[in-house]
């Protein structure tokens, strides 16, 4: 049959429009599957224990990055020398998303576990972390073990028959045998606002967590700089305060972070609460007036045009008397926003601010926020922050053969940049904020990577 | 739960049963079939049959699990849509309750199992929703025959039949048949040797189903009471080896 030359054209399009949306869906799928198959992870946590004889321990067996879970299983092997399981119960990853059927087995005489949970009904996996299992030793010898978990087996909903769900599993371990334990359990600093030359009182309790006498030495940080350190002794089971003195002469204006490091004595296993940080900076002043901008943070750096994002910048007043002023954003040497601020001295504020793009071209801006100068005020040189530049590009191009560089057109490689994060939100291992391209305000994202983003990938696929 | 499942397990069929571990030459049976005809009428329905017969120290050892259900009405068991609206449906159900005679090495056939059989009539009331998820199944059982006497005979290459006294003979073709000389556990319904979170998940996607559903699967009907329903979980779950 000979066709009218329109109908061929149309015929044409119309079958590479179907091409190009077969392929979008089958790269969409892949790279969603390979992102179950990569990230899916079982372990037990804490990874690291430590109980005495007689006491009792729990380990939660956690999940991470999984996609549509709808069943579990997992085996734990223990030394039965010195443990016995008490009990197990279910966590809640899969009870939250409706009803679940949980059963276990447990073998203390060969300190092994077997449990199962299933959701229940025609429903849809469970996507993201959390807590499968809690399982509750008792320590009956002192000892130590590996827990072992294996043969760790993920379903997802696909029906009639459930496909695995690859993962990697990370197993845990309990001693009595690390019985050399130091660590910094408090640190209060005060005062936190002060003038050079003033005293910094830094309060610390130390203790012995082990089973033995312990020396060490305590040393007190500002920044990364060591500024004093005791040597302390302590009997097992008991604490100390010391008090180190911070003198602030020789110090420029600027937030100080203080912490504190018990140094790690022989034979000890459990050092992550060998350092505390104090969560109150220290803020040096300057004797005049005097206002800065620390910070300036946008949530990407590649946005859709027309389309919104957020920027926070956080300002400080160094000096020594209270001041009001403007905070002016810019994007190139265009003003987006502008906030008038009034600050008590030695006070921040963090200003939230989302640019919107629709009056902007395609191309790349720099965005900085500028603090105006404050009457008097002679050091200007910290009034101005910078983030970097972001780049207003075609809705769906944020990607190029350089990751978060757009080139221009919308194609595969912005596809899979979109589908590999699917599902994630903000903390999510492969959360890319540039590929939260929208929410269901249009133009405004959302904090979560969806096939609202993907569909802004597929509107434009090939332009 | 337990209970359920020490029920479950405890309606085989059961004529002496291997307990020690020692020298012996067993051979485990598994079968599933469709149900075609009863007697001149057609029909549908499945069969559903488990065997296990060994020579132990010159002592022979066996036991056998049948279970067939069928329906005059075909779509209706073997619908392939969810129900739109509530309905009702009947449905017949042989279990076979005492095996007196298995045998795996009669020339004529693959298998026969003659024993005694309880056929019921079931009546289904079925409430569904707008999705057609029930939400509330009563039942009707009406005895039909007691502790008949009862055959199945399993041809090659994949033809049955069975015979109980005093209903028209069943008929219809396996779909698969397998014998083993490792055994196959209790629900282990994916034949991989161990029953696990692949059972548990099949049974756990069709909970509350019953005949005349989409998704209602007789061979994880595990406790035989035409629902999947927690009975039949926990069957499995007390079937999982450590």
């Amino acid at each position: 049959m000979i066709l009218p030359e329109k109908e061929k054209v149309d015929n044409k399009a119309r079958s590479f429009r179907f091409l190009i949306l077969f392929a979008v869906l089958m790269i969409f799928t892949v790279d969603c599957l390979d992102h179950v198959w990569a990230t899916a992870s079982v372990s037990v946590s804490p990874s690291s224990t430590i109980a005495r004889a007689g006491q009792s321990f729990s380990v939660n067996v956690t999940i991470s990055d999984v996609i549509d879970l709808y069943g579990w299983e997992f085996k734990l092997n223990w030394s039965a020398a010195c443990l016995d399981v008490v009990t197990v119960t279910e966590g809640l990853f899969l009870r939250n998303s409706g009803e679940s059927f949980f059963t276990f087995q447990f073998d203390n005489a060969e300190g092994h576990l077997i449990a199962d949970c299933t959701l229940l009904g025609n429903v849809f996996g469970v996507t993201g972390n959390g807590v499968l299992a809690t399982v509750t030793f008792y320590v009956k010898a002192a000892g130590e073990s590996v827990l072992d978990l294996y043969y760790v087996t993920l379903l997802d909903s696909s029906y009639p028959e459930p496909q695995t769900i690859l993962c990697q599993t990370v197993g845990g371990y309990w001693s009595t045998l690390s019985q050399h334990d130091v660590s910094i359990t408090n640190i209060c600093v005060l005062p936190t606002i002060v003038l050079p030359g003033q005293i910094v009182n830094v309060n610390t309790t130390v203790g012995n967590e082990g089973f033995y006498p312990e020396a060490f030495n305590v040393t007190v940080y500002v920044n990364s700089q060591p500024i004093q350190q005791q040597s302390v002794s302590l009997n097992e089971g008991s604490s100390t305060s010391l008090l180190f003195t911070w003198n602030t002469t020789g110090f420029g204006k600027g937030e100080y972070v203080i912490s504190c490091y018990a140094s790690i004595v022989l034979g000890e296993v459990d050092i992550a609460d060998n350092n505390r940080t104090s969560s109150d900076t220290v803020t040096l002043l300057v004797s005049a007036h005097d206002v800065a901008v620390t910070g300036v943070k946008a949530s990407k750096i590649v946005v859709g045009q027309g389309f919104c994002m957020f920027i926070n910048v956080t300002v400080k007043n160094f000096g020594t008397y209270s001041e009001t002023f403007n905070t002016i954003t810019y994007a190139n040497d265009t003003a987006i926003h502008a906030d008038a601020v009034s600050l008590a001295s030695g006070q921040g504020a963090e200003l939230s601010l989302f640019w919107n793009t629709s009056s902007f071209l395609k191309s790349k801006y720099l965005i900085r926020s500028y603090a105006e100068p404050v009457s008097l005020e002679a050091d200007v040189s910290d009034n101005t922050g910078t983030f970097g530049l972001v780049t207003v590009a075609k809705r769906g191009d944020i990607t190029s053969v350089t990751p978060n560089v757009p080139d221009g057109k919308v194609d595969m490689r912005d596809l899979a940049a979109v589908a590999r994060p699917f599902g994630m939100r903000p903390g999510g291992s492969l959360w890319n904020s540039n590929a939260d391209i929208t929410g269901i305000t249009l133009g405004l994202p959302d904090n979560v990577i969806n096939m609202r983003d993907v569909s802004w990938v597929a509107i434009n696929f090939g332009k | 739960m337990i209970v359920v499942a020490m029920l479950a397990i405890g309606s085989l069929g059961l004529v002496s049963f291997a307990g020690a571990d020692m020298q012996m030459d067993r051979t485990w049976v598994r079968g599933n079939g469709i149900i075609q005809q009863w007697g001149e009428t057609p029909v549908f329905g499945w069969l559903n049959v488990r065997a296990y017969v060994a020579d132990v120290n010159g002592t022979h050892r066996e036991w056998a699990q049948a279970h067939a259900m069928w329906s005059n009405e075909p779509r209706r068991l073997n619908c392939s849509t969810p129900p739109t609206e509530n309905f009702t449906f009947s449905f017949y159900n042989a279990r076979l309750t005492n095996a007196t005679t298995i045998d795996l090495a009669n020339p004529d056939y693959v298998l026969f199992i003659a024993g005694n059989w309880t056929v019921v009539k079931v009546t289904m009331d079925i409430y569904v929703n707008e999705y057609g998820e029930p939400i509330n199944i009563t039942k009707t059982l009406e005895f039909v025959l007691n502790d008949a006497y009862g055959e199945l005979h399993v041809h090659a290459p994949s033809l049955f039949e069975i015979n109980i006294d005093g209903i028209d003979s069943l008929t219809g073709f396996m779909r698969f048949m397998m014998m083993r000389h490792m055994e196959m556990r209790m629900c282990d319904v994916n034949d991989d040797g161990k029953v696990d979170i692949r059972e548990l998940v099949r049974a756990a996607k069709r909970y509350r189903a019953a005949p005349g559903m989409l998704n209602y699967d007789f061979e994880m009907d595990f406790n035989f009471d035409f629902q999947i329903d927690i009975g039949d979980l926990t069957t499995i779950a007390a079937n999982i080896e450590g």
